[in-house]
């Protein structure tokens, strides 16, 4: 499903005080099936752009388009329940909403908020919690009593059992240990791929950037400052650019060795794997 | 001589439920001088953010004991003891109770009643420190995963405690950040002694420690420097460098067999 941006300033309200904008005169498409990160400095306006997608930040000026429905500032009630059901959003430590007596509960939740009958609902929760790699056992358990890992699954399941068509995601990976955000990340990369899901990523981590994402979007000062291909933003990149973007670890360490032996390696390398077979390439090792 | 340890924790144990035998912490003890970081690596469950909450009294243990500067954390000390450790959660949320940025950073300050001058200068400093200065009339629920934390951590920077618990403290900064307030609290650390406690899944902030702890299902598995710990945990992992000289060696490269920090490793490769 296309995401497209027209001129969309955006800012917070609270009673009779306006913040400043928080989101000013963007324009964007993120076209159908695309995995895209987005990356800035906390406060850029990362989150408030996943929230314009559903609708639960509007714009002051310009319009959100969301496949075929259209976002406003005045937040027709029709369209935003449409542009809710079809953009599903994962937001930071999600684990926080789990409230049901059961793991099968809390992720039928939404379907049934959406309409369905408690039994399709059900159904749909058990298809979402096979999908993320739950185990059957696990469903008629507390959700508390899952460890940080399994609860972030629960979570997200209950985002997936409405089978959304766009999937937003604020730092999924925070504060889970290595092992759990490897796999977290892998089941959202596959999701993309098997579901055709459009997917946008708000991460910190440059090494979740090269090994996941296919685009990357630089948000600073609530605009875009850059959207391209991974691969070619992280080559472009140099440290002479005023926003100060971390390259993931492989470049970097490969940047060292290159200004020290005064020699280019074959390859840009945004992964160890890439940067062991170089190395090795290159003869230096 | 060696200094008096700030902390020492002996033989701490802890269920969540005493009807189980599982315990979430068994017999961890360790101790940290004054003006030592100390990283606490380990999976989630494995007992780190328990032992963090022991640290602080909001739950006491089921036998073990903690001392904080030479005092014994107790019902009676552990009101006076709070005043010497500060805790920065994982997810800000969980600490936010002023309607400003300021007023939040001046809480804890108000509750140890320190005079409304020293107060407002500690809140400025502390503001100053996480670079918050310039949003300090906001309010916090309007502020970013980021700023939220960096509001957290000054509210204990403003307490100026002896030693500060960091649970995951700086995941939702961006790197950028992330560096800005690690070399703040190492210049505390240098400057005032601080000593800091750091639970962390970053690899790469716990190589830089003076030693770390590892946890495993509820039990202190080994504490020592970084090198020795990333040389003996192979389920650990490991920092960049030493990863890349894994895996040098696994296709057969004649690379050391022993942990190489980056710089070693640079060195290494460019000789």
């Amino acid at each position: 499903m296309q995401i497209k941006f027209d001129h969309v300033t955006a800012d917070y309200q609270l009673g009779p005080i306006r913040s400043a904008n928080i989101i000013q005169d963007l324009d964007l498409l993120l076209p159908k099936h695309s995995f895209t990160a987005v990356i800035g400095h906390t406060g850029a306006g990362k989150s408030s752009l996943l929230k314009l997608i559903n609708g639960l930040l509007l714009p002051r000026e310009g319009n959100v388009v969301v496949g075929d429905t259209t976002i406003t500032r005045e937040g027709n009630k029709e369209s935003l329940k449409q542009v809710r059901k079809k953009v599903g959003m994962v937001f930071q430590f999600p684990e926080a909403q789990l409230f049901a007596q059961t793991v099968e509960e809390d992720i039928a939740y939404g379907p049934m908020n959406f309409g369905l009958s408690k039994e399709e609902a059900i159904k749909e929760a058990q298809a979402a919690a096979q999908l993320v790699g739950l185990d059957q056992d696990v469903l008629k358990k507390s959700p508390f009593s899952l460890s940080g890992g399994q609860q972030r699954r629960v979570a997200i399941a209950g985002i997936l059992a409405s089978n959304p068509e766009v999937l937003v995601l604020d730092e999924p990976g925070a504060g889970l240990d290595p092992e759990g955000k490897r796999e977290i990340m892998a089941l959202i990369k596959q999701l993309h791929e098997q579901k055709k899901i459009t997917t946008l990523l708000v991460t910190h981590d440059m090494d979740d950037v090269a090994l996941y994402a296919e685009d990357v979007l630089v948000m600073e000062k609530g605009s875009v400052v850059a959207h391209r291909k991974v691969r070619d933003f992280f080559e472009q990149l140099t440290e002479s650019m005023d926003w100060a973007i971390e390259l993931p670890e492989a470049r970097r360490f490969q940047l060292k060795i290159e200004a020290k032996t005064g020699r280019k390696l074959p390859i840009v390398c945004l992964t160890i794997e890439e940067l062991t077979s170089a190395l090795i390439e290159a003869e230096l090792v | 001589m060696k200094p008096t340890a700030i902390l020492e924790v002996k033989d701490l144990t802890f269920r969540y439920d005493l009807r189980k035998e599982e315990k979430t912490l068994s017999a961890v003890s360790f101790s940290a001088d004054p003006g030592e970081w100390i990283a606490v690596v380990g999976d989630n469950g494995s007992g780190k953010s328990t032992l963090s909450r022991l640290l602080v009294g909001l739950i006491d243990p089921e036998h073990g004991t903690i001392k904080i500067d030479g005092c014994v954390l107790g019902e009676q000390s552990k009101w006076s003891l709070r005043q010497q450790v500060g805790i920065v959660f994982q997810n800000p949320e969980n600490q936010f109770i002023g309607t400003t940025v300021q007023d939040d950073v001046a809480f804890g300050l108000e509750n140890v009643n320190i005079p409304f001058q020293e107060m407002k200068e500690r809140v400025e400093a502390a503001l100053k420190l996480v670079d918050m200065l310039e949003l300090r009339d906001k309010d916090p629920s309007q502020l970013s995963g980021g700023q939220k934390q960096r509001v957290a951590i000054a509210g204990i920077l403003a307490l100026q405690p002896k030693l500060i618990l960091l649970d995951e403290a700086f995941v939702m900064l961006d790197p950028q950040s992330r560096r800005g307030l690690f070399s703040v609290l190492q210049n505390l650390r240098k400057k005032q002694g601080i000593t800091i406690i750091s639970i962390t899944h970053d690899r790469n902030e716990a190589a830089l420690a003076d030693r770390i702890i590892v946890m495993e299902q509820g039990e202190l598995i080994q504490v020592d420097k970084p090198s020795s710990v990333f040389a003996k945990q192979e389920k650990l992992d490991a920092p960049f460098a030493e990863q890349l000289r894994r895996n040098l060696k696994s296709c057969g490269r004649n690379v050391p067999e022993t942990y190489m920090t980056e710089d070693e490793l640079v060195e290494w490769l460019c000789k």
